[in-house]
């Protein structure tokens, strides 16, 4: 018994620690432009849709495909960000969650349009690789792409608080007057800003492919939990997107091993609306 | 007494806004309430109308408590307020803002909205009474704001510088108008920055200062206590005893 | 003499231009029905009545009151799962089971409201949305009662009683009476204490508190009443189509989005509003359907992406409200507000 405890706390914290670099773009996105971002999930689809045609015409292992869809994906964001986001910092929230659902509806359906409902997949020679230590069972694809998620989360903290650039976003989300009385040009930061929420989706979505089916609503399932990650942490908190994404890999595995697969689910969207309820802060008290 | 407090202490974690502030007013009064900035002068009116519940203390409305109640519930008792900032309702006009409130009174539209248009008279806006709230000037969203607490039918008014963003006239003008809302019965409690314009209107003054009351009395007495000056009056006294005379 | 008899007869048209245009509009529309006889072009229509009855019933807690749902089609599920289930089980009347439903739905929707008041903007439309996608795993899951993913049939036998006909005219009469029945409604609702509160809670909501408004209870008058109709709704989608799963009626895609797209669209906090919007976009999604349906599936939802976001980055007000806008400075009607 205590060994698939022990297997159960493992794969959850490799879980957690891919849903963790969704998480940090949603949260980021919230923190410095104050939008919710519904179309996230659709940009980690699109991410693992473009690795797979990387892959099928290429023959690019995802690893290396991550070099051109991370950039890809940020440019991208920029794009959206600058067309359709901007736009609407500050509208109401009608406008807003609006805006994101119709970015996200023309993703996802422009996926099924084009590449069709078909599950694909990335057959790769570690895809099914594993290293075992002793009992435990640890997934070659899952750990690497906790390492990268690590890697990049690592990458992110001196980008944030050592360059101007990381600065001048942290002085936005603070406080978007002060920031702009500082010289701080706040429309670029913003869409820079979502450009990076976007690329780091990216990587995720590169460091997934080999382990899940690629399909045109896959992105859904991860936005889910990415939000539930990021309210619990408390919205606009990068330690806090972290800690609920391991929280939430954790309870995936436990309730899945547990419970009955189906109502798995039900439980995020449970303690979801009780932490909007009882702590919107997140469980990170934020300033 | 209308009002009667009695230590009124309200704390924000080791940050003490109100500490021990008792006072009472009397019907008809116009009192005052001065202090310098972050003194606690809108920590004490959210404290009377129910936006926040202070810790310690009573305060105690024509003989019923109000700590403890929510602000519709104050506002059902009679007391009415507006805010620093004016909070008009953007998307409605002057004479729907208004109507909002007389339905404190009353289930019926046709009779909210009578109530309401007599309210715009009173405060000179009922030419105005389609416009957008939006599309009012300044001056204008405090008569508003104004019109519409009237509309609840308040005994107790409680106004949270009203004057401020005003120019030289329109103070004028407001002060009129206060005098008139105490001729009609009410009692008002009012927050002020601009000294000449308090000292003359108020039959009262308590002064706050780091959320303790340092003073109270008829304006003359306040304007050449000691420590209200050491406070924060300064040469702004010497403008308001200039104005008086 | 002439100047105070024009502006008299034009009060008398302007205070009530919206109900004298809505009942002509109405009448005209019954007229519509009695010679439409193609039953595809009946289809859209009853889809048109049944969207605008769906989106006013959601433009109460949503556009009135600012409460922006995303999670309505677990009020519509209820109501269409509560309907059939009492029908194919207990044989009772779907008027019955409609009344049951709503009244059920109304009570979940009170009690959402309850627990999510105090959430504002998009924390409101999360756990709305968390609510909706709960709803559809419970729909899914309890397979002994509702038939999980499989989906509910219920069983054709047309008459009055049950609720169901052959003609397509009676559904569209009846679809119309209802659509009728909310709009009226909600216009009363508009001119009402309950109405001015909604928009002053949407508005601003210390200014509401301090003018004696409970905030709480209103908002949980006004989305149990939102959750009631919506569940009606419900009962008449699955009478009209015999058939409902948990990825329609209990659907966040495509239902719950729809009728926020419907009324932002048409103009939320109008009456009229979701109706327009009903009129434009029921008909443009069934015919983009019918048309780019089979082979690029999918496509019309492209589409809809695309409007929805030209409709909120140009038009954030809707159609009505906008029209509004313009009607009054045309027509220099000071008092329509």
């Amino acid at each position: 018994m205590a060994e698939i405890l022990i297997q159960l706390i493992v794969s959850g914290i490799l879980l957690g620690g891919v849903y963790a670099l969704i998480s940090i773009g949603l949260t980021i996105i919230f923190g410095v432009l104050d939008v919710v971002n519904f179309a996230h999930g659709e940009f980690l689809m699109l991410g693992m849709y473009v690795t797979f045609w990387l892959f099928a015409f290429l023959h690019l292992d995802p690893y290396v495909s991550l070099l051109i869809v991370a950039p890809l994906l940020f440019f991208i964001g920029l794009f959206v960000g600058r067309t359709v986001i901007r736009p609407i910092i500050g509208s109401p929230s009608s406008v807003q969650i609006f805006a994101t659902v119709g970015v996200s509806l023309i993703l996802m359906n422009g996926a099924l349009v084009l590449w069709k409902a078909d599950f694909r997949s990335i057959p790769t020679s570690y895809g099914s690789g594993a290293i075992v230590l002793g009992p435990i069972f640890i997934g070659f694809p899952q750990l690497m792409s906790f390492i990268g998620a690590l890697l990049f989360s690592a990458l992110l903290f001196p980008l944030l608080k050592y360059t101007y650039l990381g600065k001048a976003i942290r002085a936005t989300a603070q406080n978007r007057r002060a920031a702009m009385l500082m010289g701080i040009d706040i429309q670029k930061i913003y869409v820079f800003t979502f450009g990076i929420g976007i690329c780091l989706v990216g990587i995720a979505s590169a460091l997934l492919a080999p382990i899940y089916s690629i399909f045109p609503t896959v992105g859904f399932h991860f936005v889910v939990v990415a939000f539930v990650a990021v309210v619990l942490g408390g919205l606009g908190s990068v330690p806090g997107a972290i800690l609920g994404s391991l929280i939430i890999g954790l309870t995936e595995m436990f309730s899945g091993f547990f419970i009955s697969p189906g109502w798995k689910q039900a439980i995020y969207y449970a303690v979801f609306i009780l932490v909007l309820i009882f702590r919107p802060q997140g469980l990170i008290a934020q300033k | 007494m209308i009002v009667e407090a009695k230590g009124v202490t309200k704390r924000f974690g080791g940050l003490v806004a109100l500490d021990k502030v008792s006072f009472e007013i009397s019907p008809k009064e116009i009192f005052g309430l001065i202090g310098p900035n972050g003194a606690g002068k809108t920590t004490l009116f959210n404290t009377i109308t129910g936006f926040l519940t202070p810790e310690e203390g009573s305060i105690r409305f024509e003989e019923h408590e109000i700590v403890g109640r929510k602000p519709f519930d104050v506002c059902r008792m009679g007391v009415a307020r507006t805010f620093q900032l004016v909070k008009p309702f953007n998307k409605m006009t002057v004479l729907q803002n208004a109507t909002v409130g007389a339905f404190c009174r009353t289930n019926n539209t046709r009779i909210a909205k009578e109530v309401a248009l007599e309210q715009l008279h009173f405060v000179g806006l009922y030419e105005k009474r389609y416009v957008l709230a939006s599309a009012l000037t300044i001056s204008q969203r405090k008569r508003l704001e104004i019109a519409r607490a009237l509309c609840t039918i308040p005994k107790l008014m409680l106004l949270d510088e009203v004057m401020g963003g005003l120019n030289p006239f329109e103070v004028r003008e407001m002060l009129h108008l206060i005098e008139k809302i105490r001729g009609s019965g009410n009692t008002l409690f009012i927050i002020e920055h601009i000294m000449a314009a308090i000292m003359s209107i108020c039959d009262r003054i308590i002064v706050l200062h780091h959320g303790q009351k340092i003073a109270e009395g008829v304006p003359s007495e306040v304007g050449s206590d000691p420590k209200v000056i050491k406070a924060y009056l300064g040469r702004e006294y010497v403008l308001a005893q200039n104005a008086r005379a | 003499m002439k100047e105070s008899e024009k502006t008299g007869l034009s009060k008398l048209l302007m205070k009530d231009a919206e109900l004298s245009f809505s009942i002509i509009g109405l009448a005209f529309l019954a007229i519509v029905i009695g010679f439409v006889r193609n039953p595809f072009y009946l289809d859209i229509l009853i889809m048109i009545f049944l969207w605008g009855m769906l989106a006013s019933s959601w433009n109460i807690a949503g556009g009135y009151a600012g409460m922006f749902s995303l999670g309505h089609g677990a009020f519509i599920g209820i109501g269409a799962y509560t309907s059939s289930m009492l029908f194919i089980h207990f044989k009772l009347s779907p008027w019955l089971g409609m009344l049951i439903g709503a009244s059920a739905a109304g009570m979940v929707a009170c009690f959402l409201g309850y627990i999510c008041g105090r959430l504002k903007g998009h924390y409101f439309a999360l756990a709305t949305i968390a609510f909706v996608e709960l709803a559809h795993i419970s729909g899914v899951q309890l397979k002994e009662l509702t038939r999980g993913s499989e989906g509910l049939t219920i069983p054709f036998h047309p008459g009055w009683a049950n609720f169901m006909f052959y003609d397509k005219v009676t559904y569209a009469y009846l679809g119309l009476a209802f659509m009728a029945i909310i709009y009226f409604l909600c216009l009363a609702i508009e001119r009402s204490k309950l109405g001015y509160y909604l928009v002053a809670i949407r508005e601003d909501e210390d200014a509401a508190k301090s003018l004696g408004i409970n905030i709480p209870f209103i908002k949980m008058i006004a989305i149990g009443i939102s959750g009631f109709f919506a569940a009606v709704g419900g009962t008449f989608y699955a009478q009209y189509i015999l058939f409902i799963e948990p990825d329609t009626v209990l659907s966040f895609v495509p239902f719950s989005v729809q009728l926020a797209l419907v009324t932002i669209i048409g103009g939320m906090g109008r009456a009229l509003g979701p109706i327009v919007g009903s009129f434009l976009l029921t008909p443009l999604s069934m015919l983009l359907r019918a048309y780019l349906g089979g082979a690029l599936s999918g496509l019309h939802i492209v589409i809809y992406g695309f409007l929805l976001i030209i409709v909120v980055l140009f038009l954030p007000e809707g159609i009505v409200n906008t029209l509004r806008g313009h009607v009054k400075n045309f027509f220099k009607m000071e008092e329509l507000t």
